[in-house]
């Protein structure tokens, strides 16, 4: 039986490396990881962009320059110009002796705020030089956005496996291949563990991949495998159900596009909502992977936290197998 | 009708061909076979005679059309029956039908018509994904006639079908050859080029090997024997007769008033063994 | 005519797959989750644990200050949750922050480290002099790090005078924004309705690769652009439905639903076109799908920009989603920006032609093989 899985295994790798996993897709993950070692630094610079005029002060552009991006016009017309555009860039001028602010008027409030605050500054002549603060740090130099978007590209890079196991055997399916499996010696699970095996692999070393770009691969190395091992699991059980059950690529298709909800849902909820509406995203898998995923890159994961995010994960997983198992068994037989 | 001259094709675009030097000639209202084993070259040279492929090298026009560059009112006059049935699974057969006519300009054939003329009558309302095998390949043929085609290009056209289907497709082709229809046909199975072709071509590794009418075939490559098995003494005898030689004839006459005569076979070549003969392969 | 004919069986296939229904299907979900679970403003506030480590008979002049700043002007005690301890607290609640004032410092240095928040912390000396140390996680910049250094330079008194005094002028009066909910539909519909386009399309064309009926059709006189062109309608059309199921409720009359259609038709075009563009390059979905998934990923890249608004790079703007964002925006938008919305629709267009009808040439030549 193993050497029959092992071979189902190895003409994948051989076959489908040709076939079914062009190798540019073993890409991806890293170029998830340059992409945001590259985003990262720059989304973290988030004051206010300021515009101001080049005729205005020298001295006051050189001051706002420590609390703002300052981009300088040759006159109004280009200054209101610029801030018609989409993003929420406010504008300092020179009035009098004093300097007004100028937006266009959909500016967040907190955007003008920040404006004032500076202008004042300016005003009343605050000088970083007289602070009367010191600083302490916590030593952490990732920016939250960064350890986000590492969480997100885990996420996407683990169920890409599984998305692209449902197509194989969706092709497998009409092409009547799978039909062959069951009138050979094999099995169906030693069929179907055999098919995952190269969404496993991607999802195993694009993860790997990921947190190794990142900078993050120093994090706790036994609670990552469960947490990956974990989610990879899902996404071939989803993977695999959506292969078994659908019967064109279409419906493929959308059973893939269905699986990011869920994703964006499981973020969503993490990021942004507030404790009372978690509960809501209880059912969904990907927000215990998210929240597990999210503790340990920030090296404050627990192993029973890791342990109880992963099993409720495996019961989620294993639900769903079982309320589908007449579907996967009547599926492979068709 | 068609016209080839000089067809070369190669999928890598080198010196590999798949069809090397191809030239035939198909007149008006002719059944032509193109004979030959998988890989030789027959789908290749229907795909371009068909605009399914690009010509490369050579002179191809078809119902009057150069297919160089192809004029999408040259399908007005053709109709193709593919190997690989391909309906719309999630249409019944009469939609099938009925969403294909619109795709032409000139006047059609009745869906109902045609489905009950494929022996297919009770399943206009089915789904064609709910079709066996055999039933889709039906329809696929039964869509390549909705156009009333001059020029009929058919594909292996009886292949998977029973033997009772596949009689009933026969009759229906004869029945088009009748009203004028020329027809190209391409197909490994010798017995449906003997019986239908006025002339078929052999071609292996793409290139045409000869162009003949099977009946000639059979009298310049056969054998004008008789071979007869009778009863004789309570065993059976076996004795080959020449048709030709005054003797022979005699002693068959003989033999056939003597005994009990189990089977008699004319020693005539089947296009198989013709095949083989003139190529060095066979047909499978 | 054949292009209607050819556009009526695609709609027909569409109504009798599971994938039509999966769309409608996600679309009411999603609208369900918009409604009933995501609040219409998201609490901006930024937590900050705050020690004052000054004279008791100081503290009244910093509690002045922080009620001042209070929205209802009162102090509220809260219990706050450290190593599984509860401690108290005094909030201070701003339109922008949450300040937490405690009784311990270390417990105020803890919170901003297991938060990943800030923490303040004052202290008065016996001559009165106010020296503030901050404790910053370690990422911040710069810009932000002087922001804090300068801020208590001066009393909060002529600091908020100074504020209180700045002229604001405004370009565009009764600007109206969207509220957070709002604000998260352009993004889902350039997600569900032009992007995903893209992926649907590709899968289109490989499904009727597969089922053969591609070469069926290449043998009649209709060409292959209406072959196309009557699938980008199908996906189009899908798009602009449900589109349309997850705005009105949400929105009501107050998007400019012209606008939309117009806009829904060139985006969803162009992303079909772009599809199309990708399938012609490969045999079947499986060799297409890292192509088309890691597309996109990177078309949804202008996301970031949109919902942290102060990152706005030159390099962002030119990723078509980018627009995309920005135009579903003015649609929702009370008068929004209607030459925007037709000029990109128009930019859409074209690009989607270009796309297509490189397409065209392609799968003229690759289609039937």
């Amino acid at each position: 039986m193993l050497k029959k899985i092992w071979s189902i295994f190895m003409r994948d790798l051989k076959v489908n490396l040709r076939d079914f996993l062009p190798l540019y897709i073993l890409v991806i993950p890293v170029i998830f990881g340059f992409a945001i070692n590259a985003l990262a630094p720059s989304v973290n610079d988030t004051t206010v962009s300021l515009a101001m005029l080049e005729s205005d002060d020298p001295a006051k552009v050189v001051y706002l320059e420590q609390f703002a991006k300052i981009e300088l016009f040759s006159d109004l017309g280009e200054v209101e110009q610029r801030l018609e555009e989409r993003d929420n860039i406010v504008a300092v001028l020179p009035e009098g002796e004093n300097s007004k602010i100028l937006a266009q008027g959909n500016e967040p409030e907190g955007v003008l705020v920040y404006a004032k605050m500076l202008n004042s500054f300016h005003e009343l002549d605050l000088n970083v030089e007289e602070t009367t603060a010191e600083f302490e740090s916590f030593g952490r130099t990732e920016p939250p956005l960064k350890k986000m978007l590492v969480n997100i590209s885990l996420l996407m890079t683990s169920v890409l496996g599984g998305m692209l196991i449902s197509i194989n055997i969706v092709e497998e399916k009409m092409d009547n291949t799978v039909s062959a499996i069951n009138v050979s010696p094999l099995s169906r699970t030693g069929f179907v563990f055999g098919k995952s095996l190269m969404g496993i692999f991607l999802a195993v070393y694009g993860s790997i991949a990921l947190l190794w770009i990142t900078g993050y691969g120093n994090v706790n190395v036994g609670q990552t495998v469960i947490a990956i091992g974990a989610v990879t699991l899902l996404s071939v059980v989803i993977g695999f159900i959506q292969g078994v059950v659908n019967d064109d690529i279409m419906n493929a298709a959308a059973g893939i596009k269905t699986l990011f909800l869920p994703i964006g849902a499981a973020v969503a909820a993490v990021e942004v909502l507030s404790d009372k509406w978690q509960i809501l995203f209880y059912w969904i898998p990907f927000y215990w992977t998210y929240k597990g995923n999210e503790a340990i890159l920030s090296y404050t994961a627990t192993w029973p936290q890791i342990i109880f995010y992963t099993t409720i994960v495996l019961v989620l997983s294993g639900i769903v197998y079982v309320i589908l198992a007449p579907k996967i068994r009547a599926g492979l037989t068709a | 009708m068609i016209k080839v001259e000089n067809l070369h094709h190669s999928y890598n675009n080198d010196e590999e061909y798949a069809v090397k030097d191809a030239s035939f000639k198909i007149p008006q209202g002719e059944i032509f076979g193109f004979l030959g084993p998988s890989g030789a070259g027959k789908s290749t040279t229907q795909g371009i005679l068909t605009g399914l492929l690009p010509l490369q090298k050579g002179i191809v026009t078809v119902a009057g059309y150069d297919v160089k560059t192809i004029k999408r009112k040259m399908f007005n006059k053709i109709g193709m029956s593919f190997e690989q049935s391909n309906v719309y699974s999630k249409m019944t057969a009469k939609e099938n039908l009925d969403f294909y006519k619109k795709l032409f300009d000139v006047e059609t054939r009745d869906s109902e018509e045609l489905i009950k003329l494929v022996g297919l009558d009770g399943k206009e309302n089915v789904r064609a994904g709910e079709f066996s095998k055999g039933m889709k390949h039906r329809l696929t043929f039964a869509r390549s006639m909705i156009n009333n085609p001059e020029l009929w290009f058919l594909d292996e056209p009886t292949t998977g079908l029973d033997p009772a289907i596949a009689a009933d497709i026969k009759d229906i082709i004869r029945e088009q050859n009748k009203k004028g229809v020329t027809i190209f046909l391409t197909t490994h199975n010798m017995f449906i080029a003997d019986e239908l072709c006025n002339r078929v071509a052999f071609i292996v590794d793409g290139e045409i090997k000869l162009i003949d009418s099977p009946k000639k075939l059979k009298l310049e490559y056969g054998e004008q024997l008789v071979e007869v098995e009778y009863q004789k003494n309570g065993d059976i005898a076996t004795e080959t007769f020449s048709t030709v030689l005054a003797e022979d004839k005699k002693r068959l006459q003989d033999v056939i008033a003597k005994y009990d005569i189990q089977s008699m076979h004319t020693k005539e070549a089947t296009l198989e063994e013709i095949f083989i003969k003139v190529t060095g392969r066979g047909l499978a | 005519m054949k292009l209607w004919h050819s556009f009526k069986k695609e709609i027909l296939l569409a109504t009798r797959g599971f994938y039509f229904y999966v769309e409608i299907a996600m679309a009411g979900l999603f609208l369900f989750l918009l409604l009933f679970v995501i609040p219409e403003n998201f609490d901006h506030r930024v937590d900050e644990y705050l020690f004052y480590d000054v004279p008791d008979s100081a503290w009244g002049y910093f509690e002045s200050e922080l009620l001042e700043m209070d929205e209802d002007g009162s102090a509220e005690v809260v219990e706050i949750e450290l190593d599984k301890k509860i401690i108290s607290g005094s909030l201070y609640q701003t339109e922008e922050n949450n300040y937490y004032v405690l009784d311990d410092q270390r417990q105020a240095i803890s919170l901003a480290d297991s938060e990943r928040a800030f923490a303040g912390v004052i202290h008065m000396d016996e001559l009165g002099e106010v020296t503030y140390t901050y404790y910053m996680q370690g990422y911040e910049t710069d810009r932000l790090r002087n922001i804090y250094a300068v801020f208590h330079n001066e009393s909060m008194d002529v600091l908020e005078s100074a504020f209180d005094a700045q002229d604001v002028q405004v370009l565009h009066e009764d600007q109206v924004l969207l509220s957070d909910r709002q604000n998260i539909l352009p993004s889902f519909l350039t997600f569900n309705g032009s992007l995903m386009g893209m992926f649907i399309l590709a899968s289109y064309i490989f499904l009727d690769k597969k089922e053969g009926v591609i070469k069926a059709y290449a043998v009649t006189t209709s060409p292959v652009w209406q072959y196309l062109l009557s699938k980008v309608g199908v996906i189009t059309l899908t798009s602009l439905v449900t589109s349309l199921i997850i705005t009105i409720p949400v929105m009501g009359t107050q998007p400019n639903y012209l606008g939309m259609l117009v806009f829904l038709l060139g985006t969803g075009f162009a992303a079909s076109a772009l599809g199309l563009v990708i399938a012609s390059y490969f045999d079947d979905i499986t060799h297409s799908f890292g192509v088309l998934f890691g597309l996109v990923i990177f078309l949804m890249l202008p996301n970031i920009a949109y919902f942290i608004p102060t990152w706005d790079p030159i390099w962002m703007k030119y990723i078509p989603t980018y627009a995309m964002l920005e135009g579903f925006k003015e649609i929702l938008l009370p008068g929004g920006d209607m030459a925007y919305i037709l000029m990109a629709s128009f930019g859409f267009f074209i690009a989607g032609l270009v796309l297509f009808l490189f397409a065209n040439m392609r799968f003229k030549k690759t289609l039937t093989i």
